[in-house]
């Protein structure tokens, strides 16, 4: 007897252990599970103690997500250059990307903040002394800027609208990737992707740049190099590439202008064939939710004919 | 007599031997036997050069050249300027870059750039370069001028005050510049000779031939104010005028070198020292030797930029400076410079 109750509460005991695992995976949205304790990309475990109410984001990519989860209300302040949504215009500033300023922050009363690439480690290691709940992200490709995305869901509870998010974005991945990723060498054009003209300066392998090149069915023609190197005039005549992409900003409208006057690029088949478009730095450089925009336009300019004409140029 | 004329064709060949590695070395390979035949075919037919469009034709007579004949020209314009600023200050350390031009240059681009006016005009940043040298130097005289006479310790300080100034200027629009704008600046401070457009680089290469030109005929006048301005007074120089030419020659020398290659420093400063200390200090000698070994050690500086890492290219400004400082360095240790005037 004693030993049949000793099997079923045994018994009851792992499936309820079970359960709360299945659950627990799944991700349904247990979501008020605060505090919760994270890794970020920089290896530090960070605990959050309450859903976020006050959040500051110090950078375009970060403020982005946030905005896009749905999470703008929350947001009580941004740096400097984030710029998107329009409704940012409204928020309060903290400063530069890469100077925010510490007093400002704390006299926000930030309950999450979200760090980036780009913002400065001494800041960020000072506000954790402060015992801020500060989260870096530092995403390195498309996939990882995934990963951040149902990070920051799960750090403000808001699970469900990340898992929408990202399933939208990976599926929009998809159809780019269902038709370049089967493309054979040969049917790939060579893309020139500049940043600054003169010198030449270009996005090389390691970007994001390089990877949505790749992605939309390209070849960079800096693909060997590492970074963002000043690439030597000789080497693009040699690569020949057949579409230059230059990378646009309202600061600096005519950089395109100073490309198409390079008459040494004349004999290039971008050049013979009029393949030279603009493509919004902020989307191919932020590490939002709107990388997939950069896609799917970087794949209309590269494979026009797959994707439709880009509108861009 | 003969000493000068034996070095000057050393230095000759020397810039002639360079010119031609610097052509026939590049990134991309170029067989030697194609590179010659190029040439000798763009010798015969010129215009109706039948190759024009062939990849290595380009490479070769569209990159290589232009900026082979840049490097001459920027180099020969900074170490002449040099020549003349070191010679009329009677100072070891002035150059362009100590007496606030290039910097006034540097400014004047950094301005252009974070305005977001870079390609408003084709050569806009040239221009501002240019103008932004002229205007510190017009700046320098004027201050330094302001009690009628020019006398040299106040267009020094003067020429280091307005060099500080504008450098403070140059890391303000930095830090208020953006990503790709802070690596324009940046690109230009360092210096970089990939310029393409070849009627910029001839109408360039003229007014610094005929700079050079004219500081040559006041070689005698500069061997006078190296003595002192009264010595120079007694052998029938007038003094405060030909001090205003120089002045003008050299910024407009470093003007018109600065707006087409950025800043590059070490040049001006250093191969006037070397051919002084090695061979003689007579301005009669010493302008054009010094014009040839900038030529050749710019095209040289040059050649390492884009070859040493390829496909990337390092801004020539660095090469000059480590590679100069450390031939200099070495040069003083042998003790073979003594700062002669």
């Amino acid at each position: 007897m004693k030993r049949k109750r000793l099997k079923w509460t045994s018994l009851i005991s792992i499936g309820i252990l079970l359960s709360a695992m299945f659950i627990g995976m799944s991700g349904v949205s247990l979501a008020n599970e605060f505090p919760l304790t994270i890794t970020d990309d920089l290896n530090r475990e960070v605990t959050i103690l309450k859903q976020p109410e006050r959040i500051i984001s110090m950078a375009p990519a970060n403020t982005e997500i946030l905005f896009a989860l749905g999470l703008g209300e929350k947001v009580v302040g941004i740096s400097n250059v984030c710029n998107y949504p329009s409704q940012t215009k409204e928020k309060e500033k903290i400063g530069d990307y890469d100077n925010p300023n510490l007093e400002k922050i704390i006299e926000l009363e930030p309950d999450l903040i979200l760090a980036s690439h780009g913002n400065p480690t001494e800041l960020i290691n000072q506000l954790e002394e402060l015992s801020y709940a500060i989260i870096y992200l530092n995403p390195k490709d498309i996939d990882h800027i995934i990963s951040s995305i149902t990070t920051v869901g799960k750090i403000t509870g808001n699970d469900k609208e990340a898992a929408k998010l990202t399933k939208e974005m990976e599926e929009r991945i998809e159809a780019v990737l269902s038709e370049t990723s089967s493309l054979l060498e040969n049917n790939r054009p060579r893309v020139l992707y500049v940043v600054w003209y003169k010198p030449l300066w270009t996005a090389g392998s390691g970007t994001f740049i390089d990877e949505l090149i790749q992605k939309a069915g390209g070849i960079n023609i800096a693909g060997d190099i590492a970074g963002w190197p000043q690439m030597n005039l000789e080497t693009v005549i040699e690569k020949n590439p057949q579409v230059i992409i230059i990378g646009y900003s309202e600061d600096q409208p005519k950089l395109i202008q100073a490309v198409r006057n390079e008459s040494t690029l004349d004999q290039t088949d971008a050049f013979k064939n009029n393949q030279i478009h603009t493509i919004d730095t902020d989307i191919v450089s932020r590490t939002g939710p709107r990388i997939v925009n950069a896609l799917e336009e970087m794949a209309k300019i590269i494979h026009p004919e797959m994707f439709g004409e880009s509108v861009s140029d | 007599m003969k000493r000068w004329i034996g070095w000057l064709i050393v230095l000759m060949i020397l810039l002639l031997a360079i010119s031609f590695l610097s052509l026939m070395i590049g990134p991309v390979r170029i067989p030697l036997t194609k590179s010659i035949s190029l040439l000798a075919q763009k010798l015969c037919f010129w215009k109706s050069y039948p190759l024009e469009n062939a990849p290595a034709a380009v490479i070769l007579f569209k990159i290589r050249i232009p900026r082979l004949i840049l490097g001459m020209v920027v180099g020969a314009a900074l170490s002449s300027a040099g020549v003349i600023l070191q010679g009329m200050f009677r100072n070891p350390l002035v150059e362009p870059y100590t007496l606030g031009i290039s910097g006034g240059a540097a400014a004047a681009v950094g301005l252009v750039i974070v305005a977001g006016l870079s390609g408003t005009l084709t050569q806009i940043i040239p221009l501002a370069g240019f103008a932004g040298a002229i205007g510190a130097a017009i700046l320098v005289y004027f201050i330094a001028s302001s009690g009628g006479r020019l006398t040299i310790p106040t267009l020094l300080l003067t020429g280091v005050i307005v060099s500080f100034l504008s450098s403070s200027l140059i890391m303000l629009l930095m830090s208020l510049a953006k990503g790709e704008e802070l690596h324009g600046i940046m690109f230009w401070i360092m210096g970089n000779l990939q310029e393409t457009n070849l009627s910029f680089i001839i109408t360039i290469s003229l007014i610094i031939l005929i700079g050079i030109f004219i500081s040559f005929l006041f070689a005698r006048d500069l061997n006078a104010l190296v003595l002192g301005e009264e010595e120079a007074t007694h052998l029938g120089i007038e003094v405060e005028r030909t001090k205003k030419i120089l002045f003008i020659l050299a910024s407009l020398l470093t003007g018109v070198a600065v707006s087409a290659s950025g800043v590059i420093g070490f040049v001006g400063l250093m191969i006037p020292h070397l051919i002084r200390g090695v061979v003689d200090a007579d301005h009669r000698f010493l302008l054009p030797a010094s014009a040839l070994l900038g030529a050749s050690f710019l095209v040289g500086a040059d050649l390492i930029a884009r070859t040493i890492i390829s496909p990337r290219e390092l801004p020539v400004g660095v090469i000059t400076g480590i590679i100069g400082g450390i031939i200099f360095i070495y040069i003083i240790r042998k003790r073979k410079v003594e700062f002669r005037w």
